[in-house]
């Protein structure tokens, strides 16, 4: 039986909080699973984007195009190949980084923005293949910032892009929870799952995210806990329970508000409620 | 007379199942090996392989049951077992994984080590690099891809006329070639001379893709090495490490023993791979060779092929094509009224060249 290859987009999370944490053992993760990605069947295809708290970037496949080169151990030279790539990116982009000195409210990585260029990858592969045959896609965000809400928006937006677009979005979360990203797995059908410590990454993404959804089906899996389904307010960011919302374009506002900055539609909160006085016949 | 035969052509799991246990311990102790075996396995098997693959002590069976999902809404949770026991079977069918007792005395699986370690090293990295081309300098006879295609396809093409058309051109291919088709039994020497005929199996393979003669052939070409004289580990090793290699690139023959070089020589007549003279010390791999033992997922081995043909109802055929392979393959069953410029054939099918072929 034929299998189908899988195009696997990771948007990984190279915010500098990520000293905290064992970097070494993270990148390393990264790259093996990427590595076991593309050695598992030959037509899968790999992308990888990387996001801080400045920039993303598309690590692999590199703008530049590689010249021929020649195996250096053991691994297969396209593998090497990627190895490469993704070290070069990654030395640029932490070269930039360090250039700037970073804010204390920069504290969350650009995910959401990485997500968008990726699904636009997904679809543009899509677009490229010359057979019309469905490319099975997916997405792998591996997250290792804290969270606020200032991308709710963004992130609903690349959920629901991906909801369309069939592509199921799966997260990993290094440290600690993350209910924004719950979500986005919830709704495109991905898996979430936390993990405590780097150490245990490889693991993890070799045991729940390297095969297909369809294989997936075939093994068990921890159980799903509730999500989070809080939205953000659009004024302050923060989750709220119980919210004010626009009738036009559906922001959502922890109090009311005269004006929607969204739609600019006009509110008159404060005028008391008239009652139609009954014609008489 | 014998009943027509289908012809049968085993994949590489296949293959390998039917090679004995010392064989396959040796074969497994190269990268490129294990690699290829891995891609040929079934989905489930690969995920268990690889939810081993940093483990390093026996695993206990009770803990591989417990992969199987209790309930799944929709699903008849049988199948999914049954496609777990598959999975392992294979496994252990093909050596990749032992049946032993661990610490408590229970029933355990352990990745073979071998297995494990060279598989690690063809992903991850390690080792010494396998292609040894590391000190190659650019080539200043550099052959680009289509002359490539075009010398596999000349190459292979001259192998299928020759099935096609025995009697003449015997000096067209090698007497290796010629070896091989005998004792796969494509053709076969009829009477006392030397002519030899074309079998129904040989019709058969004439029609199959590409890939999939290249694959038989070499299968066949495989179980005659051990009568001439080379090891049957070296050359299928060599062949895996072929099959990893990039389109358009050279490789080196340095550290090719005397057993290698003639394999090479003889992959060189099928079209596999390409030496512009022995001399040179390095070789092309062509389309034909790459993925080669990836059965049915195949990548990009099919090189484009021109040619249309129309069969009315009234027996007629048409055949738009410049290929003479074709034409030949039509005038087995066909009988030829006429071409014009190169470029289109008329030929009738007739009932007696069909009896031939069955």
């Amino acid at each position: 039986m034929t299998e189908e290859g899988c195009l696997l987009v990771m948007v990984v999370d190279m915010h500098p909080q990520l000293a905290e944490h064992d970097a070494h053992t993270y990148l390393n993760a990264v790259v093996a699973f990427a590595n076991l990605h593309l050695a598992a069947n030959v037509r899968n295809s790999l992308g990888v984007l990387a996001a801080n708290h400045l920039e993303s970037r598309f690590l692999y496949p590199s703008c530049d195009g590689d010249g021929v080169e020649r195996q250096r151990d053991g691994r297969l030279e396209m593998l090497g190949q990627v190895d490469r790539a993704i070290e070069r990116g990654l030395k640029t982009m932490a070269v930039a980084a360090g250039a700037s000195p970073m804010h204390s409210e920069q504290s969350e990585s650009l995910l959401s923005g990485a997500m968008g260029r990726g699904l636009l990858y997904i679809k543009r592969r899509e677009t490229e293949e010359v057979l019309t045959k469905k490319l099975q896609s997916r997405l792998l965000v591996l997250k290792i910032s804290s969270d606020t809400g200032s991308q709710y928006l963004t992130y609903i937006n690349a959920y629901l892009t991906a909801q369309k677009m069939s592509t199921p979005v799966d997260v990993c979360v290094v440290g600690g929870e993350c209910g924004l990203l719950q979500q986005g797995a919830d709704i495109t059908g991905g898996t979430y799952h936390c993990v405590r410590q780097v150490t245990e990454l490889l693991q993890t993404l070799l045991l729940m995210y390297h095969c297909g959804p369809a294989t997936r089906r075939k093994m068990n899996a921890p159980p799903p806990d509730t999500v989070d389904y809080r939205a953000a307010c659009f004024c302050h960011r923060t989750l709220v329970d119980m919210a004010s919302v626009c009738s036009n374009c559906l922001s959502v506002y922890c109090k009311a508000v005269p004006l929607c900055t969204t739609c600019n539609v006009i509110f008159q909160t404060d005028r008391p409620l008239v009652r139609l006085s009954k014609k008489k016949k | 007379m014998y009943g027509p035969q289908t012809l049968t052509c085993k994949n590489l799991q296949e293959y390998l199942k039917s090679l004995s246990r010392d064989i396959l311990d040796r074969l497994y102790n190269h990268p490129a090996t294990c690699l290829a075996v891995f891609r040929e396995l079934p989905a489930l098997s690969r995920q268990f392989i690889l939810r081993l693959l940093f483990v390093n002590k026996p695993v206990a069976q009770v803990l591989l049951a417990s992969w199987i999902p209790q309930h799944d809404a929709g699903r008849d949770v049988g199948d999914i077992a049954a496609e777990h026991r598959q999975g392992t079977q294979v496994l252990l069918d093909m050596c990749i994984w032992q049946e032993v007792k661990d610490q408590q005395g229970n029933m355990a699986i352990r990745l073979s080590s071998t297995f494990r370690e060279n598989l690690k090293v063809a992903i991850l990295g390690g080792g010494r690099p396998w292609t040894m081309s590391a000190t190659l300098d650019s080539d200043p006879h550099q052959r680009n891809v289509e002359f490539l295609d075009k010398y596999a396809m000349d190459r292979w093409e001259s192998v299928l006329q020759f099935l096609v058309q025995p009697g003449r051109g015997q000096k067209a291919i090698s007497r290796d070639a010629m070896r091989t088709l005998l004792h796969a039994g494509l053709i076969e020497s009829s009477g006392e001379s030397d002519n030899m005929q074309i079998t129904s199996a040989g019709f058969q393979f004439l029609l199959l893709d590409t890939a999939s003669q290249v694959w038989f052939f070499i299968l066949k070409y495989l179980e005659t090495v051990t009568e001439r004289g080379m090891s049957l580990v070296a050359c299928l090793t060599f062949l895996f490490k072929l099959s990893f290699s990039t389109l358009g690139k050279d490789y080196s023959m340095e550290g090719m023993d005397n057993e290698l070089l003639t394999f090479l020589q003889h992959l060189r007549e099928f079209g596999l791979v390409y030496l512009r003279k022995r001399s040179s010390g390095r070789f092309y791999p062509t389309r034909l060779a790459l993925n080669i033992t990836a059965g049915q997922n195949k990548g990009i081995i099919d090189v484009p092929k021109q040619g249309n043909l129309i069969i009315e109802t009234n027996y007629r055929v048409y055949a738009y094509t410049t290929s003479e392979l074709q034409i030949s393959l039509l005038a087995i069953f066909c009988d030829i009224e006429g071409s014009i410029a190169d470029a289109f054939c008329i030929p009738t099918p007739s009932c007696k060249h069909l009896q031939k072929m069955a």
